[in-house]
């Protein structure tokens, strides 16, 4: 039985590709496109969102972020809410934080299930000076494309993990 | 007791993040029922049962707080409350997740990502469930 995180990081990608694409499609109603490599995009989105879990393993644990274009919650939430009502209430977190409890249970069933002995926080928006996407180098980066309500291509969601605590 | 006729049904959704209330509170919607509220914790959902008799009380597994599985645990050791359906909705998919929901009293588990053609087979499962018990009370 592997008792190596980082063995597993294929595996762990594959389920969050699925993840993130089953859950736009059928939770929410939006068509994402899973990317193994970065396509040069023309720009980053113009407003994001961002919400981060973590799996805890002992001293180690496995932090997953994700980035979200403020758009593509906006499309998923108007499947969900009329638009009056978006107006004047701010969903986009409560969304963010959803996908990524939904995408973080998968991997954490995943890993249970092979003998790891791991535990899941809560979601939470993680404050932008903390957000760890911008200093780990070795994470893993995953991309999701969406068409916009223009018919324009550009990153929907940018998921990133890594295990922090390793060798402590 | 007649058979569950679903626009009289009263269903209480209980969940800490907002776009899965409304999620579930609009596929419901959209299978034709008509009394449903909203909790957002265990709290005001203890609140909410005490003032009303639901039928289905749809629960979040874990939220801050009591969790909703505690609270079910606490709903199923008392007779009064045998006639809600209780409904587990919950990301965790693990197997033994399920047994455990089922041991406690959970007449059923969704798990998320919610489809509404998967949540509507699953609202019948519930029903049937509703109108077998009710069957059984007067037989």
């Amino acid at each position: 039985m592997k008792k190596n995180i980082p063995d597993e990081r294929t595996q762990i990608s594959d389920l969050v590709s699925a993840t993130v694409v089953d859950t736009f499609t059928s939770m929410f109603g939006q068509s994402v496109t899973a990317e193994a490599l970065a396509k040069q995009m023309s720009g980053e989105p113009a407003k994001s969102v961002f919400s981060s879990v973590k799996l805890h393993r002992g001293k180690t644990h496995l932090e997953f972020c994700f980035r979200f274009d403020f758009d593509l919650l906006l499309q998923a939430a108007a499947l969900i809410f009329s638009k009056d009502y978006l107006a004047s209430n701010p969903v986009h977190e409560d969304l963010a934080c959803e996908i990524a409890n939904i995408v973080c249970s998968k991997v954490k069933a995943y890993l249970n299930d092979r003998g790891y002995d791991t535990e899941m926080g809560f979601p939470y928006i993680p404050k932008s000076d903390q957000n760890p996407l911008m200093r780990q180098k070795e994470a893993v980066h995953m991309h999701f494309y969406y068409n916009n309500e223009q018919a324009q291509q550009g990153v929907g969601v940018v998921v990133n993990f890594f295990e922090e605590g390793a060798g402590h | 007791m007649s058979a569950a006729n679903i626009p009289e049904l009263r269903v209480l959704v209980v969940d800490d993040n907002l776009v899965v209330r409304k999620l579930i509170e609009v596929q419901l919607v959209n299978l034709g029922f008509t009394g449903i509220e909203v909790a957002s914790n265990s709290q005001e959902a203890q609140d909410k049962i005490a003032a009303t008799n639901y039928d289905i009380v749809f629960l979040d597994w874990n939220m801050p707080g009591k969790s909703g599985y505690a609270l079910m645990q606490e709903y199923r050791e008392d007779r009064k409350y045998d006639h809600i359906a209780f409904v587990m909705v919950t990301a965790e998919s693990q197997e033994r997740y399920v047994r455990e929901a089922v041991k406690a009293g959970a007449t059923l588990y969704i798990t998320k990502p919610i489809s509404p053609v998967t949540f509507k087979e699953k609202v019948e499962k519930v029903v049937a469930w509703i109108n077998t018990n009710r069957a059984t009370k007067t037989g």
